[in-house]
């Protein structure tokens, strides 16, 4: 029995499978229909995507306007900064958002869905121009199983605020038009649109109460296609420069307080609690870091990554990295490259943007089982009449 | 008594004795199970097998005595490091010899860290394969037929069925 490879169960089989390269998988296709089936099962997709973003993420940012804008740069696990190409269809995009390994890019009203790793691209059709602010986000549900950009445009009437909300969803390949909702009196989003369980958030300013305006939180229901807005609360000292990331699976907030002549970092984590009686959510202050060595080597967060909270110098060239352990601080400088608006942490998938199948494959089986129904009816009355007409005659 | 007991004896399937240590074996959980199981009283000769031949007992085993002091005990960045190491030469064997049989040992005998360590171990190895030489590990026929491949280099240029 010596060299000769016990047949391995399912299980372990797709333990070993969800932790190969992407590259490699399209290359295994080969091996057996089972396998090439295999890779298109949603269930290992799901799997291997989970796998990928816990011990593969890598960070992907969009380049400042002084470099050249038709690349993505990424920091890999080795703290290597290497470029990465942009689709050929799409020159000087900026990306929107990352989601399952799926970029969302746009250019001018152009979007385009990308996954870099299997190198499939599709054209979203496309939508008129906005006629006021427009701001963006991209995000996925689990509950449907689908990928979807909004487009919010807030433009200015007289005293009055015009918004229009327009969705996209991967599965059907077309836009629409949704209710505003409770985003009506939000004057502008800021913060990106970050995309977390099922939500993409936004900070916004809410101009609805009497003393002015405030900071809130947007979030927009990926499933159910309806706006949010949450509270923040005033010790959490939100500013422009905030950023939402994600720390233990938990959605969170970086944010920097003066300490003396410098600055420190906070991280705060926002739970939405069952009971709806109150705000609705508990936001808790979960890490502070030393104040920074030198004011002038920091500018603001952008996210964490692999325990560490990522920020960026004034000039955007320098990464720093503050360990959420240790608390050391780490200087990555960017060579030739300076960061744009924006950063993802991002892990490569198998998740196919031709191929999103959300209830409609099953409506779509249901439908086929009842024309079925109908032709087999339909038959048999036609034969009825026949043997029917036959009788008569005889 | 049990609490001057040190080491167990277990059986492979082959029918072999092997000695593991109380703490190394506290990181199988149906090992520690046999382990509240077995009689300790002199008297007592009952030995537990386990469904793992000797040549794949032999690795489990020596992971289990070198990861036991820091599972039990907690351990220092350093000793992480050193054992990081340890486990890369250690994982240095033949997929279809002996991998494939700790996979399976590692899976029965609810190992997660030897279990992990041998999925990615496997995985790393597949990376560097050819796709006749994973048909051949894994005893699998190349079920396409011609006008398929046809159709599959079509979608994936330069993909190869050898």
């Amino acid at each position: 029995m010596d060299g000769d490879a016990p047949y391995l169960p399912q299980e372990i089989f797709t333990n070993i499978l969800k932790r190969l390269p992407v590259k490699s998988l399209i290359r295994f296709q080969c091996v057996s229909k089972d396998w090439k089936n295999l890779f298109k099962t949603p269930s290992f997709i799901a799997e291997h995507v989970r796998h990928s973003t816990q011990q593969k993420s890598v960070l992907l940012f969009n380049l400042g306007y002084k470099c050249n804008p038709e690349y993505l740069c990424l920091i890999n696990r080795d703290m290597q900064v290497l470029e990465y190409q942009n689709p050929p269809s799409l020159v000087r995009s900026c990306t929107i958002g990352s989601s399952n390994g799926l970029l969302c890019l746009l250019y001018v009203s152009s979007f385009i869905l990308w996954n870099p790793a299997t190198r499939e691209v599709l054209q979203v059709p496309k939508v008129p121009d906005c006629d006021g602010t427009c701001y963006v986000g991209f995000g996925f549900s689990q509950i449907v199983n689908d990928y979807k950009i909004v487009r919010v445009s807030i433009s200015r009437l007289a005293d009055d605020l015009v918004y229009l909300v327009q969705v996209f969803s991967a599965s059907t390949r077309s836009w629409k038009e949704v209710e505003v909702g409770k985003l009506k009196g939000i004057m502008s989003f800021f913060g990106g649109g970050f995309s977390f369980d099922g939500s993409i958030f936004w900070f916004g300013f809410d101009c609805k109460r009497s003393w002015g305006k405030k900071l809130c939180l947007i979030s927009f229901d990926v499933a159910t296609e309806s706006f949010a807005l949450i509270p923040i609360p005033r010790s959490t000292l939100v500013t422009i420069e905030s950023r939402l990331t994600t720390y233990e699976n938990k959605l969170a907030m970086l944010s920097k307080t003066r300490v003396h002549s410098s600055f420190s970092i906070n991280l705060w984590v926002m739970e939405e609690c069952e009971d709806t009686s109150g705000e609705g959510w508990i936001w808790t202050k979960i890490y502070t870091s030393n104040p920074f060595p030198h004011r002038a080597h920091f500018s603001s967060t952008l996210t964490i990554w692999r325990n560490e909270i990522v920020g960026v110098n004034e000039g955007k060239t320098v990464l720093v990295l503050c360990n959420l352990h240790t608390n050391e601080f780490k200087m990555l400088a960017l060579g030739k490259y300076s960061i744009g608006d924006l950063i993802w942490n991002y892990a490569e998938s198998l998740v196919s943007v031709c191929d999103i199948h959300v209830e409609a494959s099953s409506w779509g089986w249901q439908w086929i089982h009842v024309l079925f129904a109908w032709i087999l009816l339909f038959s048999t009355v036609n034969i009825l009449f026949f043997f029917g007409s036959n009788v008569n005659i005889l | 008594m049990s609490s001057s007991v040190e080491a167990i004896t277990v059986l492979s399937s082959d029918g072999d004795e092997f000695k593991i240590t109380v703490s190394a074996a506290k990181l199988s959980k149906p090992l520690n199970w046999m382990l509240e199981d077995v009689c300790f009283s002199d008297d007592c000769d009952e030995v537990p097998t386990i469904e793992v031949n000797s040549k794949t007992l032999v690795k489990v085993i020596e992971y289990c005595e070198k990861h036991a002091p820091r599972a039990n005990s907690g351990a220092s960045d350093s000793d992480a490091e050193e054992l990081k190491k340890w486990d890369i030469e250690f994982m240095k064997m033949d997929v279809k010899d002996i991998l494939f049989h700790i996979l399976m040992a590692a899976n029965y005998l609810h190992m997660e860290g030897l279990y992990d360590l041998a999925c990615q171990t496997a995985a790393d190895l597949m990376k560097g394969m050819t796709v006749s030489q994973i048909r051949k590990i894994f005893h699998i026929k190349n079920d396409f037929s011609s006008e398929e491949q046809e159709q599959l280099r079509r979608q994936h240029p330069g993909c190869s069925f050898d």
